[in-house]
């Protein structure tokens, strides 16, 4: 078994992903969630059932955040999340922070979740692609329409009311050649945190219009632009994946011990609507695969985390991806400021968790890294990405 | 066209800097804007990306705290769904060090 140095091999508990619903009440062409039709809700036994587990679990030990995803969670009424939260807090004796946090479409935003948002102070993220010709290729309504105007209601009722959120955006191929017009859009919204994801090949999402020789040097050009942008605008914009990096490279010394949520068993723990566990990369709930089956590791209504730590299932999964951080760690020179990539690209992509480079780390990892040193020392290497 | 506009100008204030720079690092660039655009990974060894790295690094000490260059350790280095780099969050729920949001858009190392 391998493990960082150092560092405990199970947990903490550092995020707890809960599928409210698996229903989407939209249809984005990239979306990697297989269910998000069945317009099934958690029952309250299975919530009580949920919080129950986290908390007699030995993985509660520093404060943790719930998000609230895998579905849209707005499609549930406020009334749901405040029995939820109460659940949560019901088992918290130890009362350790914890924050709620929800991933939205912001399309069914009304003022009754407003006042239940500003109530709990919940965390707020907008998933939104930019202005409307570049979200509306992909992020669509049921019927195929575009979702930008929605969106944006569902934002404007947002700032109305005081409530802080940031952005995240799925780069696909076709964005990377608009980074002025997304700075624009970002600053004319008064949105000032931004995460940029890229088009991941995940579960039924099969291809990714960022599989192509040129993604990278793409990447950069696109990321190197936004942050000269950014960093000379007349408003705070602060990008995640920059802030990321750059506590990658203050960290990235020869012998600085690193880890992801990804790699570290249980320190993500995702649950599914009808109450079944999993770990590592949150998108596995509800993925099947040839070697493994499914990644279902027990239920909260039936195991008890330790009965799930003795699973085979449990050891085999914990087994091939701290191989695939080993060869990571001994072939990549990004290793100390990426930590071993993610779990579900390597096995959507190389077909094995026991893998190293993916797409995605080759673009999120190694080309933002290469990106953030330019940014502080800028250097003759910067020049690649101008035209030849 | 714009975009176009805005890469030459990129590349003249560059291409200035690098003049006072000294004519060695002119010559470097015209390399490297001759040469194909990389198609993988833009640093071609550990080498020169763990010296690049370090270079990084001391900028980056330079203009930080003591207080802002404490972090956890062992460092966590990647973020899942919508968490923050150093736990931020939109309420401020989690006492958090000021770093690096504290940063508005990082104008502390450029010469400029």
């Amino acid at each position: 078994m391998v493990a960082p140095p150092g560092r405990e091999e199970l947990g903490p508990l550092d995020l707890l992903v809960v599928q409210a619903t698996p229903f989407c009440n939209l249809d984005c062409r990239y979306c990697y969630l297989p269910e998000r039709s069945l317009t099934e809700q958690m029952a309250p036994d299975v919530l009580d059932a949920l919080f129950r587990w986290v908390f007699a679990s030995s993985l509660v030990r520093t404060p943790f955040t719930v998000a609230w995803h895998a579905g849209e969670p707005m499609v549930l009424r406020p009334e749901f999340y405040a029995a939820a939260f109460e659940a949560a807090a019901r088992h918290n004796v130890e009362q350790v922070p914890v924050v709620h946090s929800f991933q939205t479409n912001a399309t069914l935003i009304d003022q009754a979740w407003c006042d239940f948002i500003k109530t709990h102070r919940v965390h707020i993220g907008v998933s939104v692609d930019g202005p409307a010709f570049l979200n509306d290729r992909h992020r669509l309504t049921r019927r195929g329409a575009g979702t930008h105007r929605r969106v944006m209601r569902g934002v404007a009722r947002l700032q109305e009311n005081g409530i802080p959120f940031h952005v995240i955006s799925v780069l696909t191929r076709e964005a990377l050649d608009y980074p002025d017009e997304l700075y624009e859009f970002y600053v004319d919204h008064g949105i000032e945190h931004v995460g940029f994801n890229v088009e991941e090949i995940e579960g039924p999402h099969r291809e990714s219009s960022l599989s192509v020789d040129d993604a990278p040097t793409r990447f950069r050009r696109f990321m190197a632009r936004f942050l000269e942008l950014a960093r000379g605008g007349p408003a705070p914009l602060w990008v995640r994946e920059e802030e990321s990096m750059t506590r990658a490279i203050l960290a990235g010394e020869p012998d600085a011990v690193v880890w992801t949520q990804e790699n570290t068993a249980f320190a993500i723990v995702s649950v599914d609507w009808k109450g079944n566990i999993s770990t590592f990369s949150p998108e596995l709930l509800g993925l099947r695969h040839e070697r493994y089956g499914d990644f279902t590791l027990g239920n909260v209504r039936s195991d008890s985390f330790e009965s799930i730590l003795g699973s085979p299932r449990f050891a085999a999964l914990r087994r091939d991806i701290a191989e695939g951080v080993e060869r990571c760690r001994k072939t990549c020179p990004y290793f100390r400021f990426c930590g071993g990539g993610a779990p579900v690209n390597k096995l959507a992509e190389n077909g094995s968790f026991a893998s190293t480079e993916t797409l995605f780390c080759r673009l999120t990892r190694q080309s933002m890294l290469d990106v953030v040193l330019d940014e502080i020392q800028p250097s003759p290497s910067e020049h690649k990405w101008l035209p030849a | 066209m714009d975009n176009e506009k805005s890469s030459r100008s990129r590349l003249k204030s560059t291409l200035l800097t690098l003049l006072q720079a000294g004519a060695g690092s002119l010559v470097l660039a015209t390399t490297a804007l001759m040469a194909p655009p990389a198609v993988t990974a833009a640093t071609s060894s550990p080498d020169s990306l763990f010296k690049r790295a370090e270079g990084a690094r001391a900028e980056l000490v330079k203009v930080l705290s003591d207080a802002e260059l404490t972090g956890e350790k062992p460092v966590r280095l990647a973020f899942w769904g919508n968490s923050w780099p150093n736990g931020w969050n939109n309420w401020g729920n989690f006492s958090r060090p000021s770093w690096p949001n504290s940063w508005p858009n990082w104008p502390n190392w450029r010469n400029s």
